[in-house]
C-alpha cells in the first residue's frame, strides 16, 4: 500500500495514541507518537511529518502554547483535538495556527477525513503559494470561506450555515478552483465524513450549495456543470 | 381591603408625612385661635367697660330733655340706646365671674355720679334670630321687652353675641344700651389661605425630594440585582453614597462574587467531567474502529453515542451562559435548513421561507439552541415542519410537530432542567432533560426566548423568536 502520509501524534493517553497509531496505520499512514512536551519537540527534530494531531489538554503546557511553538517554527498542518464542545478552544486554536480541529470524543473515520482533508488542501496550495502556509481564508466572487473554522461569509459578512457535507464539497471546490471535477473525484475527496455524506449523491449536494450560493446576490452562479465531466468552480479563487 | 394602601415605601412615608402635616397645622390653628380670642375679650370688655362710663357721665348730667336729645343723637348702628323705667336686663345676677366683676368695678368707678346699679349680660348670637314681637311704647316697658328691642336693633349688624347694659340712676331712671361683641378675626382669611397653602406644599415638595432621595438607592438595587440575573459578569456596582447604601452595595458586589464563583465551579466540573469522559469513550470508539469481527457494534455505538450525548448536554448546560463567542451576523435560512439536514422527518416550508433573514447572535451557541428543538420535536412529535416567518420586531423559527402534545400545565415544565415528563427515563427518548432548558438560556442569552403552544389539531408549536437585526 501507498504510504498517505506521516503523522504525530499528541496526546498524554498512551492507549489513545496506540489506538490512532493502528487505525491511521490500518489506513496506510506511518504514526509518530509523543506523550508530552520533549517527546514532540524531538520528534518533530527527527522527522519530517505532514501532520500533527495535538491535543489540546497535555500536561505541563497547554496544547495551545505547543501549536503556537510548532507554529512558529514549521508550516507543518495542526489538527487541535478540543474538549467537548469548547468553543473558545476552537477559535484560540485556529487563532493559534491550527488548521483545524476535532472535538473529542470523536469517531475515528471522522478524523481520518479531517486528516485526508487538511494534507489535501496544504498540498494543493502550498505549491502557489512557494514563501509560505497556504491561506485558511480564502476569497471567490464576493465570498470568504475560512476552511479552518468551517465558516461561510457573504459580500455583507452574514455568516452562512453549510452541511458538513455541504462545506466539505465547497472546500474540495476552492481549493482546486477552475478545475473540472468528476463526480467519482468529489465523492473521494468528499467520502469518510460522517454518515450522511454517504447517501446524499453530489448531485443533490452541488443542487444544495447552489441555492446556498445563489441565496443574496443575483451574480452567476460560481459552481458550473461541466458536459460530460462533472462539475468546476468557475471563480477566481485568492487568499484574503 | 388591602389595595387601599400604598404598597410602596415612598407612598407610605408620603401619607404618613402628610397625615401628620394636617394634625400639625389643624393644631397650630386652634391654639392661634385660642390665644386671638382670648386677647380680643379682655380688650372687648375693656372698651364696654369705658364706653358705660362714658354713657353714665354723660347722661347723669343731662336733663331729662337733653336726656331723649342725647339718645338720639347718640344712637349709632352699633350702639342702641333707651332710656326706661324698667331694666334692659332682667335678672340681678351676672351670667358669669368676668362680668359681674366688670360690673363691680363700673358701680364702684361711677357712684360718684349717681349710678346705683349697673348690670352687663352678654348673649350668644343665636338669640339673634329670635322673631321680634310686637311691643308698645317704652312706657310701658316689661323689662325683658326693653332688651328685646334693643336687641332688634343690635342683631343688625351680624350673627356675632351682644352685651347689654343697664344703668340705673339714682333718680330710678334706667339708661339701657346695648353694642355688639366684636367677632373674633378669623384664624384663617382669604388673604392667609394661600400662605398657609403655599407653606404646606412648600414642605411636601420637599419632603418629596428627601424621600426620593432616600429611596432612589433602593431602586438602583432593584435594577442592578434584576441585571445581575441577565448578566453575572456585569461590573460591580460603584461603592458610594452614604454608610448604608455603601454597605448594601458591599453586600450586593460580594454576592455577585460568590454567584461568579459558583458558576465558575459548575463550569468548572462540568469540564471535568467531560475531559474525564471522553478519553475513554475515545478510546472505545477506536477500539470498535479497530475490531476485526463487526458484530454487536452497532448496538454498541448507539449507547456510546447516548453516552455522549449526555455528557455534551450537561457541559451546555454548565456552560451555555459563557459568551466566549463573538457575535456574528448570521442567515438564520441557512442555519435552519444545515440543522434540519440532520432529520429525515423534519420538513422546511419553503413557500413560507424568504430567501435569506438575518440574526445576529453566537453561530455555535444558536446552533445548538436549534438543533435541540429540532431535536426534542423529532423525538417527541415523530415528524416536525419547520418555517421561519419575520414579525414586526421579531423572527420567529416556528417548529411544529405531530405528535400528542402536552397538557397545558405541563409547558413550562419542560423547560426546567432535568425535567422529563414521561416519568420514566426510558431508553427511546433518550436524554436527561436539559435540551430545552439549554435551549431557552441561549435564546434568552439573545434577548429573545422560545415559548410552546398546543396546536389545535395535534401536538405542539414550539417558537423561537430571536430580536431583528437593527
Amino acid at each position: 500500500m501507498k504510504q498517505a502520509g506521516h503523522l504525530l501524534v499528541v496526546d498524554d493517553d498512551r492507549e489513545i495514541c496506540d489506538l490512532i497509531r493502528h487505525f491511521f496505520e490500518r489506513h496506510g499512514y506511518r504514526v509518530g507518537v509523543a506523550h508530552d512536551e520533549a517527546q514532540m519537540q524531538s520528534e518533530l527534530r527527527r522527522h519530517d511529518f505532514d501532520l500533527v494531531v495535538l491535543d489540546v489538554m497535555l500536561p505541563g503546557r497547554n496544547g495551545l502554547d505547543l501549536c503556537r511553538d510548532i507554529r512558529g517554527r514549521s508550516q507543518v498542518p495542526i489538527i487541535m483535538v478540543t474538549a467537548i464542545n469548547e468553543t473558545a478552544d476552537r477559535i484560540v486554536g485556529l487563532e493559534m495556527g491550527a488548521d483545524d480541529y476535532i472535538a473529542k470524543p470523536f469517531e475515528p473515520r471522522e478524523l481520518l477525513a479531517r486528516v485526508r482533508a487538511v494534507i489535501r488542501r496544504f498540498t494543493a496550495t502550498a505549491a502557489a503559494e512557494p514563501d509560505g502556509r497556504p491561506s485558511q481564508v480564502l476569497r471567490f466572487d464576493d465570498w470568504t470561506i475560512d476552511l479552518a473554522q468551517r465558516r461561510l461569509w457573504s459580500a455583507d459578512n452574514v455568516v452562512i450555515t453549510l452541511t458538513t457535507a455541504e462545506f466539505d464539497l465547497l472546500g474540495v471546490f476552492v481549493t482546486h478552483p477552475r478545475r473540472t471535477l468528476s463526480r467519482d473525484q468529489l465523492l473521494d475527496f468528499t467520502q469518510g465524513h460522517a454518515a450522511q455524506s454517504f447517501d446524499r449523491s453530489i448531485d443533490i449536494l452541488v443542487s444544495r450549495l447552489r441555492r446556498k450560493l445563489a441565496g443574496g446576490a443575483k451574480a452567476m452562479n460560481p459552481i458550473v456543470t461541466v458536459r460530460g465531466g462533472g462539475y468546476m468552480l468557475s471563480s477566481e479563487v485568492r487568499p484574503q | 381591603m388591602k389595595r387601599l394602601f400604598p404598597q410602596s415605601l415612598p407612598a407610605w412615608i408620603l401619607l404618613i408625612l402628610v397625615a401628620g402635616l394636617i394634625a400639625t397645622q389643624a393644631l397650630t390653628l386652634v391654639i392661634a385661635a385660642h390665644g386671638v380670642s382670648n386677647a380680643g375679650r379682655s380688650f372687648e370688655l375693656f372698651r364696654l367697660g369705658e364706653r358705660t362710663v362714658a354713657l353714665a357721665k354723660a347722661f347723669h348730667a343731662a336733663s331729662p330733655d337733653l336726656r331723649q336729645t342725647l339718645l338720639t343723637e347718640m344712637a349709632n348702628p352699633s350702639l342702641t340706646l333707651a332710656m326706661s323705667g324698667q331694666p334692659a336686663v332682667a335678672t340681678a345676677l351676672p351670667s358669669d365671674d368676668e362680668l359681674a366683676e366688670l360690673e363691680d368695678i363700673l358701680v364702684a368707678k361711677l357712684a360718684k355720679n349717681g349710678v346705683t346699679d349697673i348690670r352687663v349680660r352678654e348673649d350668644g348670637p343665636s338669640r339673634a334670630s329670635r322673631p321680634p314681637s310686637n311691643h308698645a311704647a317704652a312706657k310701658d316697658d316689661q323689662p325683658g321687652d326693653v332688651e328685646e328691642q334693643l336687641l332688634r336693633a343690635a342683631s343688625k349688624l351680624g350673627k356675632s353675641g351682644r352685651f347689654t347694659v343697664a344703668i340705673q340712676f339714682s333718680d330710678g331712671q334706667w339708661l339701657n344700651f346695648a353694642t355688639p361683641v366684636t367677632p373674633d378675626p378669623p384664624v384663617l382669611t382669604q388673604e392667609s389661605m394661600p400662605l398657609y397653602g403655599g407653606a404646606a406644599i412648600a414642605i411636601i415638595l420637599l419632603s418629596l425630594w428627601t424621600i426620593r432621595q432616600l429611596t432612589a438607592p433602593y431602586g438602583a438595587f432593584e435594577r442592578a440585582v434584576s441585571a445581575l440575573g441577565d448578566d453575572l459578569n456585569r461590573p460591580p456596582l460603584p461603592e458610594t453614597g452614604s454608610g448604608e447604601v455603601k454597605a448594601a452595595v458591599k453586600a450586593v458586589n460580594a454576592m455577585q462574587a460568590k454567584l461568579q464563583d459558583y458558576v465558575a465551579e459548575r463550569e468548572h466540573l462540568a469540564a471535568a467531567l467531560a475531559h474525564d469522559l471522553r478519553t475513554p469513550i475515545t478510546r472505545l470508539r477506536l477500539r470498535f474502529e479497530l475490531l476485526k469481527k463487526k458484530s454487536g457494534t452497532p448496538a454498541l455505538l448507539a449507547d456510546l453515542a447516548e453516552i455522549e450525548k449526555i455528557i455534551q448536554s450537561v457541559v451546555d448546560f454548565a456552560s451555555h451562559e459563557v459568551k466566549k463567542e463573538p457575535d456574528a451576523k448570521i442567515d438564520l435560512v441557512s442555519l435552519v435548513e444545515a440543522v434540519c439536514d440532520d432529520y429525515p422527518d423534519v420538513h422546511i416550508d419553503q413557500k413560507a421561507t424568504p430567501p435569506r433573514v438575518l440574526c445576529s447572535g453566537r453561530p455555535i451557541a444558536l446552533k445548538r439552541c436549534l438543533t435541540n428543538l429540532i431535536d426534542n420535536a423529532v423525538k417527541y412529535g415523530k415528524k416536525a415542519s419547520v418555517s421561519i416567518e419575520e414579525a414586526a420586531q421579531n423572527i420567529n423559527v416556528v417548529i411544529e410537530d405531530e405528535g400528542q402534545g402536552l397538557a397545558q400545565s405541563d409547558i413550562e415544565q419542560v423547560f426546567k432542567p432535568f425535567k422529563r415528563l414521561e416519568g420514566s427515563r426510558n431508553r427511546e427518548t433518550g436524554g436527561i432533560g436539559l435540551g430545552l432548558a439549554i435551549a431557552r438560556g441561549i435564546a434568552r442569552a439573545h434577548l429573545g426566548d422560545i415559548n410552546m403552544y398546543r396546536r389545535e389539531e395535534s401536538g405542539m408549536r414550539v417558537v423561537l423568536s430571536l430580536p431583528k437585526v437593527a
